[in-house]
This record gives C-alpha cells, structure tokens and sequence, in this order.
C-alpha cells in the first residue's frame, strides 16, 4: 500500500517536472532502444571548440553541461552565429565541431577537401520540424508552402504568382483583413535561412523586407512583440508568445502540425536532420574527445537533452548509422 | 623644416655658443623626428589600402585554362560519344558507338579498364546518341529507340596508408523501351529508378512524352504506373533542338524560325504549353538547362548566345519566359553548350571549334580558346575545374580550368542585374543561400545607398543641434556655465557604440513604435513654442532688471518651454492617433501612404547615431568659434554691432573652416559607424528613402557576413571590395574637408 502511494507520488512529480521542463514533450520520449551511455573508464580532458549554427546553439550548451559532469578536464566552448560560419572554422582548424543546420554546399565541402585532403563528416545529432509561426493572437491556423513562399519570397516560385501582403488575402477578416504582414527571418549565415530558403521558397529568393535578425530567439522576440508578424525558426526556440502553424505541402494537401509524428512520417513539410561536422582523417580516429562527446550526445542520455531543449530525438536506427561513421 | 633659427652674433660668450648649438641639433632631431612619425602614418595608411585592395584584386582576374599533356592518346575501339574526366583529373573516359565506357588514366595515358553498358533490349544495337542532363550522367539512345540513364560515379576512398584512391562504378538508373510507332529523329529520359520521363521528338514535328512511376505500397508490392501524352499542336516552325529539365517536369523546344516554345509536364496530366518567345531570327542550333534548371541557354545557328528565365510576372498573370542576359555571340553557329555543376557559368562549342566560358549572372566572358581544327563532345568535370573535348586529329583533350570569381564583373557589382525568377532586372544584394545551385547577388548598391541613407538622417539631426548649440555655448553663455556644459557634452562621445545600439534596439525602437505620434508631434511642437517663447522674450528683455540677470541664462528658461511642449505633445499625440488615425499610426502609414512601418528605422537610427556624431561635431565647431581672435568681435561690437550680428556675421564666417571640418569628421564617422547600425537597423539592403525603414550598411554587411565567408572565396573578397569603398568614400570626405578647409582659411584669413 505504502508503495503504491509513493509510486503514485513518483508518477505524480514525475509528471508535473515532465509538464514544466519540456514544452511540447508530453508523449514525446526518447526511442527505449537507445544505449545508454558508458563513460570511457581511461577519462579524457582537453578543451573542444564548436563554431556553428544557432539553432543548435542550446543544445550544445545543455550537452555540453551534461558531458562536463561526466568529464570534469573536458571544456566545451560553444559559439553559435549561424551555419555558415561552421564550414570556415573547420577548414581554418579554428574548431574541432561543427554544428550546421543544413548539409554543407559542394563548395563548401571542396573548399575543405583543398585545405584537409579528405571530405568532411557529417553525424546527424537531432531531428527539427523548421517551424513558421506568428503571434499567439493571431487566429491563422495553417498554411500551405505556396502561401508561405508569397508571403516570404520575391520570386514564388512556389505557384500562386504573386505577392501576400496583408492577412486578409490569408483568408482572415475583421481587423486583421487589411493588416501589413510583418516578416522577420535570419541573416544569411543561417542554416535556418538556407533550408528555408530551398524548402519553402523553392530555392526562390526573399523579400528584401524580411528583417534579417542575428539569431532564432530574436526572431521568436520580434514576432512576439509584433500582432502582424510572421517568422521562422528551429522548433526549440518556439515559446508560448508564439503560434507554429500546421503546413501543407501543396494547396490541396492536408496541413501537419509540427509534431514528431509528422516528422518522422515525413508528412511535415519542413523536417530536417541537426548536423554535426566533423574533420575526421580517413582510417584515423576522431580526436578522443570529440568522439567521447559525440558518442555521448548519440546516447540515451545525449538524445533526452534533446527533448529537454525542445527538439525531436532520433531513432535508435538512425543513431546506429551516425555511430557507424565514427568508426 | 622653417626651424633655422638665425645665425648666432659673434662675440657671444662660449657657453651660450654651445647652447645655441645644442638647440639647434635638438631641434634637427625633432623635426626629423616628427617627417618620420608623418611619413609612417601615410605609409601604413597606404599600406592597410594595399592590403585590402590586393585581398579584393583576384576579383577581376579572367578564367585560365591550362592544357594537360597527355603522353598517350586514348584511342577507344569505335567512333566516340561523350567524354568525362573525375574531379581530380586522374581519371578520364570516353563512352564510344558501342556502349562501352574506357577509363584512362590522365596522368600517363594509359587504358585503365573499360565498362560496357548493358542494353535494355536484344535488339538494341549500337548507340545512337547521347544526351548529357548532367556531369557524369547519360540518357543513351539506341539504335532500336530504347533507351538507358546512366552515371559514372567516382567515390573518392583512402586505403590502408592514407593515399587517395579513387573507385569507379558504372550506375545503371533505369531503361525504358522505344516509344511505339516509327523511330524518332530523338529522344531524352530524365529521372532516376522511380520515375522516369521519356521525350521523344517524332518526324512530325510532335512530342511523345511517357512517365513511368513505380510506387511501392505498404506490403512491399511495387506497381509501374504509365502514362503516355502527345503534343501535336501546330508550333511556330521545325524543331531543331530540344531539352528536359533534370527532373523531366519541363520540355523546351527551339525551332527553325527562332521560337523557343516550353511546356510543362505534370505527372498524370497531359502537358501544358505554358509560353513561347521569340528568339532571334536564326534557327536554335543549341539548348541546355543552367545549374538549378530555373534558365535555358539557347545558341542559334548565326552564333547568337543568350538565356532565358521564367519570371514571376505581375500577380494575376501567367509566368513567362524572357530573355534575362545576353552573352558574347560566337563567329559561327552554336553547337552545344554545356553547363557548369558549380555555378551559373556556361561552357559553349562553336561551329569552327572555338571553346567559349561565359557567366549567365555577369554576362561575363571569361575564356575563349581559339578552334585549332574540327571540336566535338565538349564537357566540364563534376568540380568545373577541367574542360574536355575530342578531336579527330588530338583525340582527347583536357584542360585544367582555374575560375574562381566568374559571378563578379563590375555589371554585377553595381548595375541592374536580371536575377533569374525576378520580374524585372534590379539592385539585389542576397550573398548566399545555402545550397549549391544558388544564384549570388552581389549588388553593391543597397550597401552603398545605405550607408548614406544611415549617415543623411543622422547629420540631419546632428549637425544643426551640434552646431547651434556650438554658436550658443562659444557666444551667448556664461563661462561659468560653459566650463560645465562642454564636458558634459564631451562625455557623450565616451558612450561605447554598443551600448547605445543595444539602448537603441531594445529600449528606444520599442518605445518609438509605441509613441510615434507622440515623438513627431514633439519634434514639431518644441521648436514652435521655443520661437514662441523667444519672440515673449524679447519683449521681457526691455525691462532692464531683466536683461541684465537674463544675459547668458536664457536657456534655464527655455527649459520649462521644452518641458511644456513634451508634455502637450504626450497629452495630444495619443489622442491623435485615436481620432484621427484610427488607433494605431503603422496601421494608418500603411492603408493610406501603403508605406510600411518598421520597428527598426531610420528615425531610431538619427537618434542613436546623430547621439554617436553631436560630441565631435560640437567639440570641434565650439574651438573653432572660440579660436575667433577677440579683436574681430570686439571691434565689431565696437562698432555698434548687436551680439547676434557680430556671432552670425564675424564670427561665424571666420570660424567657418573649423565647423566644416568638424561636420566632415562626424560625417566620416557616421558613415564608418558599425555597431549602432548592426544593432538597431533590420540589416534590409533596400533602396528606399523612407524614414520609416531601415536600411543595411556596408560596415554592418561586413560584420554580419565575415564570418560565414570561407577564406579566399567570392564572398570574401568583395567583403574585401566593400572595405575598400569604406576607405574610399572616408577618404573622399577627408579630403574635402581639407581642401574646403584650406580654401575657406584662405579667404577668411585675412580677416
């Protein structure tokens, strides 16, 4: 009986810290066949500098924290500017990872090849549904990706021949109906910016209108200081003050909310993978500590501070096929 | 150096002879010193401007093209079709009449190994011809009709000692069989294992186009799906040449009489013939689609070369076709252009076996390699740094292509520029867009007119508040008062620029936007009622208890009058914008102007950076007014001269030189100013005026785009470039400064 009560109890506070710390982790839980995490007994230490993407940004720092517990010589620095700036500082030596929202361009990757003699690595670290999303009053509901690239893009290629500049040409009346819509959108050293860029404007070009902000959580603070606005960015910047919008691919096409379902079902539009780049020398190993942290951060452990910084964590499949490339 | 100081007078006693002496060489030494410290600013001034200069010169440098001996010429078994070399040039093959592809070795000739294709039917034959959609990718036609998408793939691999080795692998993506009926004069297949699109040009003048699309369903079961359309609509003239864009959804056909005709190809539907354009008088000898099939390169049979895009019309009307560049035309006709996998550069084979490499982007010509005798089956690698091509007397031939900047010209840089998908040729600057097919912009333009955008609202707020309140602290104040207020203004100039940025982004933009009419209305009302008040006051000034305690303090009684009007302005401005502008001002600017209101704008931008520029201004014109020798104003004054007439018509014109150069030092700075724009601009490269938008500079591009720049590549040097017209256009308002200066010193001199 008195078991029961505390089980009950356990589940109870369980559920509530699940409630606060994780924003739309409900159901969401890590894949059971994940390995845990088994600390390399010989230690490591030595410092690890990532340059790279800012919306990967949080959670290099949470694992980071996590992996400096289990390792007390090792010293991650994180900075996070943007995808673009990954590339540059692997090629210079500048950083021994790299974190990139979207895969490196052929020139990038030779650019690299020239300087190291070999291709970058790229691990696959979390999933991200790339969410689009206005001010919480904003009584839209979904959109599909024509409607987005008119809204976004000067070319729209995306099919509907022209512009969107008003809410009320959204399908929204009353006031809303003659409101300017308020875009806001990364600077171009974004991997956000760059997977948007192809996905939802079809490789079309922005607005020049488009408020470029340096990072994702000024984004998610300018579209909620802003009734008319609309922005974009990695699902775990999204807070309460801002609505994700469900997409659909085409016109007629049902809308899919940013869910791991979705994502992993393929049906949400804008799902993408988190990468990590790595100069890694053919038949040689990672350098001890990098590999350590990236087995780490493929671990059970590694993929629940994944869902604590409100992104989707991989399969125990996939994670077996990033592990492979470390080998 | 005017130092020579006068010959000492004999009889002197010695010691001062050696003083004199001793001063003397101390003053050689100083001024030696002093040329020295001179000429070394100069020199590393002119230093840093070489440096930045020569990082952005390879800019400008054309293509090079460098022949690769080959000891022995490949000679395959039978006549030659197509030819390719990997991205490291070690190897290269030709894929011959009967299907079989020979692998040489590129460094000494020899025949590494050959991979004959498989034909999809018995009775294939031998090929018939061959169509390259892409680097290292086939559609082969044989001679039975049938068809076979091929690849050559190169997987670069390291063995056990870390040395490169390099796989090749013959990839067999699909096969489809001849259309029914009579054999076409040609056929393409496009797309990969799942879903293949046939085109076939029949004797006609009409289309066949088949899509077959293998679905699987959830139990694993995989079912074919075809679907056969034709075209056989009347079109403007004979079909000479045709083209399928990569993933088989586009059909674009040039005829004899010039017309470029496109169609667009949906699964499951029939196909629509979107558009067709005129493009010359001569018959289209040569299609082929850029790098992101969004244009088409057409060549015609009289040499001329230009491309075309689908571009977004006006909403409501359909896309159409046009002719985004024109590009250098060739002496004789056009055989085959071939497209480069890196970028939007475009490799073209004339009649008499010129080689050209155009850009589409810049319409830049970048290399012409002279026709030696009869060219064919030109082609590029997968990493664009080689050119090949056959001949029958040199057989194989390989160059190594060296075009690292094709995109920038100075066209590019700074003139209107046809972007492909954009409606109309236009100023764009968008760097980079994160994958490989991307279209850079590079328009200088936007940067520029945003640096003087961002520096004209903040010299228009700064200079006459810096200036006036100058001519008032130097003529009117009391010097006690002026020993405190001087300072104070100075401290402003010890403000980091960050920090007030980061004030003007997150404290001041807000706050702008909440209050607008509130802000205008005070602007408005302050300088009303101060001339009002001063108008009330000249009256107060004739009772002499007054005048004499009010001289040198009018100011302590403006302040109230400013206070007032502040508070007028936040009682009425809200109230305005309720009545009369329906309750929100953004709302009101845009339904009845349609001009958009952004949070960051070029006001927010006048405050911060006219609060960064008023301490030099007014540092400098407040000793230049001072520096007015006392004589002028006393003997004006002595003259009978009020005080105002002295200040605006003695000392003012005499000061002159000191207030320009010190507007022209702000100037400079405004314009150099990084932080402040970074922050509280939205970095929007626009062409706009409008105060109530924001704008990018060129030391706020720098700082945002430097980092994502790999070193060496495009982006970097016209970051490079950008920096060079920073210096550039500091420089110019420094030496204008300074001739005006001189000149106004000149003229007022005398005085």
């Amino acid at each position: 009986m008195k078991m029961i009560r505390s089980l009950a109890l356990l589940a109870l506070a369980g559920a509530t810290l699940a409630g606060t710390a994780a924003r739309a982790a409900e159901a969401l839980q890590v894949d059971p066949e994940l390995s845990a995490y088994k600390k390399n007994e010989a230690g490591v230490s030595g410092t690890l500098n990532s340059i790279g993407s800012d919306t990967l940004n949080e959670l290099m720092t949470l694992w980071n924290e996590d992996f400096h517990k289990l390792y007390e010589g090792v010293q991650v620095q994180v900075e996070g500017k943007g995808s673009g700036t990954a590339p540059p500082a692997l090629i210079e030596g500048t950083a021994q990872l790299g974190p990139m929202s979207r895969p490196m361009t052929p020139d990038e990757i030779q650019k690299f090849e020239d300087r190291h003699g070999y291709r970058p690595t790229a691990i696959a670290v979390a999933l991200d549904a790339l969410a689009v999303f206005t001010h919480k009053d904003n009584p839209i509901q979904s959109l599909t990706l024509p409607q987005v690239d008119a809204i976004f893009s000067r070319t729209y290629r995306g099919g509907l021949g022209g512009s969107i500049a008003t809410w009320g040409e959204l399908g929204l009346g009353g006031a809303w109906a003659s409101r300017p819509i308020s875009l806001f959108g990364r600077n171009s050293a974004s991997g956000t910016y760059g997977f948007f860029k192809e996905k939802a404007l079809y490789k079309g070009d922005f607005k020049e209108t488009v408020k470029e902000q340096p990072g994702s959580s000024s984004v998610v603070n300018g579209v909620s200081q802003d009734v008319t606005a609309i922005g974009y960015s990695g699902i775990g910047y999204v807070t309460a003050s801002v609505k994700p919008l469900a997409l659909a691919k085409m016109a007629d096409d049902e809308a899919y909310a940013p869910s791991y379902e979705n994502v992993l079902s393929q049906k949400y539009p804008l799902a993408r993978a988190l990468l990590i780049y790595v100069a890694k020398a053919p038949g040689q190993r990672l350098d001890p500590v990098a590999e350590e942290f990236l087995k780490y951060v493929l671990s059970k452990e590694g993929q629940q501070v994944v869902v604590k910084a409100g992104y989707l964590p991989m399969t125990a499949a996939m994670v077996k096929k990033q592990l492979e490339q470390l080998n | 150096m005017a130092l020579t100081t006068p010959p000492a007078p004999a009889g002197l006693i010695p010691e001062n002879r050696a003083r004199i002496r001793r001063v003397r060489r101390v003053d050689r030494l100083a001024a030696w010193l002093i040329t020295a410290g001179g000429l070394m600013v100069i020199v590393s001034v002119l230093g840093i401007l070489i440096l930045i200069a020569g990082v952005a010169a390879p800019l400008f440098k054309p293509a090079r093209a460098e022949r690769l001996e080959l000891p022995a010429a490949p000679a395959p078994a039978a006549e030659p079709l197509a030819v390719g070399a990997d991205e490291y040039l070690e190897n290269g093959y030709v894929l011959d009449r009967r299907g079989v592809f020979s692998f040489y070795g590129l460094e000494r000739g020899e025949l590494l190994g050959e991979e004959p294709l498989t034909p999809p039917t018995a009775t294939a034959g031998e090929v018939r011809q061959v169509d390259t959609p892409a680097v290292n990718l086939f559609s082969i036609e044989w001679e039975d009709g049938s068809l076979t998408l091929a690849r050559v793939r190169f997987a670069p691999g390291y063995d056990a000692a870390g040395e490169r080795t390099i796989e090749r692998e013959l990839e067999n993506l699909g096969s489809m069989p001849a259309p029914a009926g009579a054999r076409p004069r040609r056929s393409l297949l496009r797309g990969d294992a799942g879903n293949l699109t046939r085109v076939s040009l029949l004797e006609g003048n009409a289309f066949a186009v088949t899509r077959q699309a293998t679905s699987t369903d959830l139990f694993g079961e995989s079912s074919t799906a075809v679907h056969e359309h034709r075209i056989e609509e009347a079109l403007p003239g004979r079909v000479t040449a045709f083209t399928v864009d990569q993933d088989g959804e586009m059909l674009l056909a040039g005829t004899d009489t010039g017309h470029l005709v496109r169609w667009e190809l949906r699964e499951g539907e029939a196909p629509r013939r979107l558009d067709q354009a005129r493009v010359g008088e001569a018959a289209i000898s040569a299609l082929a689609m850029v790098l992101g099939d969004v244009s088409v390169a057409v060549g015609d049979e009289a040499g001329g070369y230009s491309t075309w895009s689908d571009i977004a019309a006006q909403a409501g009307q359909p896309r159409r076709l046009a002719r985004t560049h024109t590009l250098r035309p060739h002496p004789s006709a056009i055989r085959a252009i071939v497209p480069s996998p890196r970028d939007k550069s475009l490799l073209s084979l004339g009649a008499d076996g010129a080689l050209h490499l155009d850009h589409m982007t810049s319409e830049r010509h970048l290399l012409a390699m002279a026709a030696t005798e009869e060219r064919k089956l030109p082609a590029l690698n997968s990493r664009a740094n080689a050119i090949l091509s056959w001949s029958a007397g040199e057989g194989l031939s390989v160059w190594s292509l060296s075009n690292p900047h094709p995109e920038v010209s100075l066209k590019s840089l700074f003139g209107r520029v046809w972007y492909e998908s954009y409606a109309e040729p236009d100023f764009v600057w968008q760097s980079s867009g994160g994958t490989g097919d991307f279209e850079p912009k590079l328009s200088l333009v936007p940067l520029i007119f945003g640096t003087l955008k961002g520096t004209f609202y903040a010299m228009l707020l700064a200079l006459p508040l810096a200036v006036l309140g100058a001519v008032y602290t130097s003529q009117f104040m009391r010097p006690g008062l002026r020993r405190w207020v001087k300072p104070a203004v100075e401290i402003m100039a010890a403000v980091p620029s960050v920090v007030i940025g980061f004030l003007a982004a997150l404290w001041l933009a807000p706050l702008v936007d909440g209050w607008f009419t509130t802000l205008a209305l005070g602007l408005a009302l302050i300088p009303t009622m101060l001339l009002l008040a001063m108008l009330g006051w000249q009256r107060l000034e004739e009772i002499p208890a007054v005048r004499r305690h009010g001289r040198g303090h009018e100011f302590l009684l403006l302040a109230p009058v400013v206070g007032a009007a502040c508070l007028l302005a936040l009682w009425a401005g809200p109230a305005l914008e309720l009545h009369l502008m329906g309750g929100s001002f953004s709302q009101w600017l845009y339904e009845t102007f349609n001009e958009r209101y952004d949070q960051r704008n070029s006001i927010i931008i006048a405050f911060a950076l006219g609060f960064a520029v008023i301490p030099i201004i007014f540092t400098i014109s407040d000793d230049a007014l001072s520096n007015v020798p006392r004589h002028l104003t006393a003997a004006s004054l002595a003259l009978g001269a009020s005080r105002w007439q002295t200040a605006w018509r003695v000392v003012l014109p005499s000061a002159s030189p000191g207030i320009f150069a010190g507007a022209m030092i702000g100037f400079g700075r405004a314009v150099g100013e990084t932080m402040i724009v970074l922050m509280a601009t939205g970095n929007t490269p626009i062409l706009d005026w409008s105060p109530f938008n924001g704008m990018r500079t060129l030391s706020a591009n720098i700082a945002v785009e430097i980092p994502e720049a790999p070193v060496a590549s495009t982006l970097y040097r016209v970051l490079f470039l950008t920096a060079v017209i920073l210096f550039l256009m500091t420089f110019f308002a420094n030496t204008v400064a300074e001739v005006v200066r001189q000149r106004l010193r000149k003229k007022y001199g005398q005085l």
